[in-house]
């Protein structure tokens, strides 16, 4: 790349650090619907434009390529935890981007769930919380820190700052006596560190271009849990699962992990979406599934999927799977 | 269990809005377009979250909702000024050349046109391929070729025009 790509690549990762903040986009998707404006205005975007700056420029949404690591993780710690749910809650979702941040617990009950996401404030959507919550009409007290609890539809939510740099979002669906619960789960989350998310996977080689970018583990049951790990770069995204759950895939023959799998074409579904698929049957009866979804262009034509089949192979084939992922929180607690 | 709509943002909104103001080269009209989508995928959430992707997705929506922006394009699509860029920037002192030349360059990408402009952010910032761009572009790779190089020459003619003062206070 000559000096003067070099130079158009930097210009457009510092373009990229000037993304507005999502707070004004996040409080019109989370409104009713009869109250949504038609189009954001620009000043006050404008004001948070200029707020969001620099300590973005160090994190385009795009990594460098030179930089891409040749492997990911396989697993990541939680940093936070609620020690009391009220009776019938079971944990059955955890997900985390890879750098440790946007990270997401989920209790459910039947319909009524419980999250607790865990964000930086260096991430634009979260830089202003502590105005916000400041500037909030129902104010809480959380172990002695001000929260800002609202309503959404369906649900409420409490959004917090436990320390310096986090941000912390508790969000309640179909709960009865939703604000009560809320204070009281808040009032109990605690710094965790010790919780983790493990998926069973691990990337090994990725073709050049992506990187890993986030991982999640759920399910009903330890029996039933299932972990997946993506990676992305570009246009294209690559989803790697692990689970119990038999793969339904009709395609050609392949040879994958020195067994027989498929490979399954994208193909165009209702919904105009489609990926390319490929899956093999493990050891225990674990099924292995990597997926690419189908780049789709503006007008909605199908095209030639970005990773084919021997892409999808050797990403698998260089994948270190764990026989003994940590399932055991599953169903919990 | 899929990710629900409102942990989806949570974790993806950043994202979005990051790629969207490099593509639009405006961050009030990014805003507007990774609005309109995810009030569309809010709609369309029970299908979406049921995906195995559903970021790579709404990713997508973002891209196809710019090169089909009509309403509010002919207000919103004017060349980044100087100034406009430094009032949304980071609040610093411009203390370096290669500050200087980044902007510079800026100024220039957001006076091509909007085909090369595209083209030239989807190459140099999404890394794509020009398969890839031809497919978000709705054309052929040749033409994609064209778009490029005439892009890239673009602004190669916009620097070397730089007026001399500029030049000179690298």
């Amino acid at each position: 790349m000559s000096g003067h790509e070099e130079l158009i690549k930097e210009a457009l990762v510092l373009q990229a650090s000037r993304a507005p903040s999502g707070e004004r986009v996040l409080s019109v998707v989370r409104q009713p619907v009869s109250r949504r404006p038609l189009v954001l205005t620009g000043v006050v975007a404008l004001v948070i434009a200029i707020a969001v700056g620099i300590p973005f420029a160090l994190r385009p949404s795009t990594p460098d390529p030179a930089t891409f690591p040749a492997a990911a993780a396989a697993g990541s710690k939680l940093k936070y935890g609620a020690t009391w749910l009220p009776d019938g809650f079971r944990e059955r979702f955890r997900a985390s981007d890879t750098d440790g941040w946007g990270q997401v617990r989920k209790w459910a009950n039947g319909p009524m769930t419980i999250s607790l996401g865990v964000n930086s404030t260096r991430n634009p959507m979260w830089t202003d919380a502590a105005a916000n919550i400041e500037s909030g009409y129902d104010k809480v007290d959380i172990g002695g820190v001000t929260a800002s609890y609202s309503r959404i539809d369906g649900g409420a939510k409490l959004t917090w700052i436990p320390e310096p740099g986090t941000v912390l979002l508790l969000t309640l669906r179909d709960v009865p006596d939703m604000r009560t619960v809320a204070v009281e789960v808040a009032g109990s989350v605690r710094p965790d560190g010790i919780s983790s998310i493990s998926t069973g996977l691990e990337f090994g080689r990725l073709p050049v271009g992506l990187a890993s970018t986030s991982m999640q583990l759920s399910g009903v049951s330890p029996e039933t849990g299932a972990g997946e790990i993506v990676a992305s770069g570009g246009m294209t995204t690559l989803t790697a699962s692990l689970s119990r759950e038999p793969a339904r895939v009709d395609g050609q023959a392949v040879v994958v992990r020195g067994r027989q799998g498929v490979y399954a074409a994208p193909v165009k579904d209702l919904g105009g979406f489609s990926d390319g698929v490929l899956a093999v049957e493990l050891d225990g009866g674990r099924w292995l599934v990597l997926r690419s979804p189908q780049v789709m262009s503006a007008a909605g034509e199908q095209l030639p999927t970005p990773l084919g089949s021997s892409d999808l192979v050797a990403v698998a084939d260089s994948l270190t799977v764990s026989d003994t992922p940590d399932h055991s929180w599953i169903g919990t607690r | 269990m899929s990710l629900g709509f409102e942990e989806f943002v949570a974790l993806r909104l950043d994202a979005l809005l990051r790629y969207a103001t490099v593509l639009t080269c405006d961050p009030h009209l990014a805003e507007d377009v990774v609005q309109e989508v995810l009030l569309r995928a809010q709609q369309r959430w029970p299908r979406i979250g049921e995906m195995d992707a559903p970021a790579a997705y709404v990713k997508r929506m973002v891209t196809n909702e710019y090169l089909s922006w009509r309403r509010r394009r002919a207000a919103r699509e004017v060349a980044a000024s100087k100034a406009m860029l430094d009032a949304v920037g980071p609040v610093v002192p411009d203390r370096t050349g290669e500050y200087d030349e980044r902007d510079a360059m800026l100024s220039r990408i957001a006076q091509l046109p909007r085909k090369q402009r595209s083209a030239i952010v989807l190459r140099y910032y999404e890394n794509c391929t020009d398969a890839e761009i031809a497919a978000v572009l709705g054309c052929g790779e040749g033409t994609v070729r064209s778009h490029l190089s005439r892009g890239v020459a673009n602004l190669r003619a916009g620097e070397l025009q730089r007026p001399a003062s500029t030049v000179e206070g690298k």
